[in-house]
């Protein structure tokens, strides 16, 4: 009992975890510490659910549980997450460090929304999912969660604006 | 899952999505990882340990509490029995005393058929019965003819006949005059 729920406990981890942690990463904003920190969190809390619902639907589970802790570890204390002036220079097409340094662009355009709206559009964006899936996630309303990301958008708009060029 | 449809967004959206996307890097599973996991689940099991002693303990306490401030005595919650009846005998042929044109005025209190009334209505009665209209028999003041209760009647208005002149001598008056319209 205990081997097999361990097993398949460790086969999910295994599986999920480079997936998992990105989405922590850009539910945090991009803090690596701060990532692992809630996704172990989360893990730790699916071990012990894992009777329950390791064999329904796991994922949504940790899913849930990291954007909350997002939300409610940021309320709870400073991160050290800075508004910046200027992005950092976009990258050469075909530079080997264009991948890192979008994402770097990306995750501090995101440190800059708050926390609520920033894991609204990583919900809505990243993880597709509609915006009634974003509302039971957050534990809001679905006009709340809507809202949320739709000022979340319109501020990337404004921070990615000249990274990302309008077409035409 | 439903999902969202991408047409919907439009190029800075489809962009945004995409940048999600293709940040990602590959974090595989290490063996710090494995370790700090469970060193967290075997601090969760200690943790949720703690909490169901404590819960039991707070548990036991409560109940423990909730039975030492109950009330020990307990006599006074039990139910009562019925209260006792007065006794009835229905068919006992006696004595019944005749009403007097005398005590009829003081027969205020009209006549019922329990015995223990008796007692009871005699200090209106016979102040009626022992002013001035000399009935002689101070069992007829009680002006009950119960069919019952004969043997219960006689003392207590002897004694209250007695009594009752010194004790009420404003309803003597109105007695008087009352037995003097119905006698005349």
């Amino acid at each position: 009992m205990e081997q097999s729920r361990a097993d398949g406990f460790d086969g999910f981890v295994a599986a999920r975890w480079s997936a998992l942690f990105h989405l922590a990463c850009l539910l945090v904003g991009g803090d690596r510490h701060r990532a692992e920190d809630l996704l172990q969190e989360a893990m730790v809390k699916l071990w012990f659910a894992w009777p329950r619902i390791g064999e329904e639907a796991p994922e949504p589970y940790v899913r849930r549980i990291l954007a909350r802790a997002a939300a409610r570890s940021a309320r709870r204390r400073w991160w050290g997450e800075r508004p910046v002036e200027q992005l950092p220079d976009r990258a050469e097409a075909g530079d080997v460090s264009a991948v890192v340094a979008e994402r770097s662009r990306l995750e501090v355009a995101l440190a800059q929304l708050p926390p609520a709206q920033r894991a609204a559009v990583v919900l809505r964006y990243y993880q597709d999912l509609p915006d009634r899936q974003v509302a039971e996630v957050l534990g809001c309303p679905v006009g709340t969660a809507r809202s949320h990301a739709s000022r979340g958008v319109a501020r990337l708009r404004r921070i990615l604006g000249d990274v990302i060029e309008p077409v035409g | 899952m439903d999902h969202f449809d991408h047409d919907q967004f439009d190029h800075f959206e489809r962009e945004l999505a995409r940048m999600m996307r293709d940040s990602q890097e590959t974090t595989p599973f290490e063996a710090r990882h494995r370790t700090r996991l469970r060193s967290g689940v075997r601090a969760g099991r200690r943790v949720r340990t703690a909490r169901k002693a404590v819960g039991s303990a707070l548990a036991v306490a409560g109940i423990g509490l909730g039975f030492f401030l109950l009330p020990h005595d307990r006599v006074d919650d039990r139910p009562q029995a019925p209260l006792p009846r007065p006794a009835l005998s229905p068919t006992l042929p006696g004595p019944t005393p005749t009403l007097t044109p005398d005590t009829t005025p003081s027969g205020t209190t009209s006549p019922t058929p329990t015995g223990s009334t008796g007692p009871s209505s005699t200090p209106t009665g016979t102040p009626a019965g022992s002013s001035t209209t000399s009935s002689p028999d101070p069992s007829t003041t009680n002006t009950s003819p119960p069919p019952s209760g004969t043997e219960t009647t006689g003392a207590p208005t002897g004694r209250s006949t007695l009594t009752s002149p010194a004790t009420s001598p404003p309803t003597t008056e109105s007695s008087a005059t009352v037995g003097a319209a119905v006698s005349g």
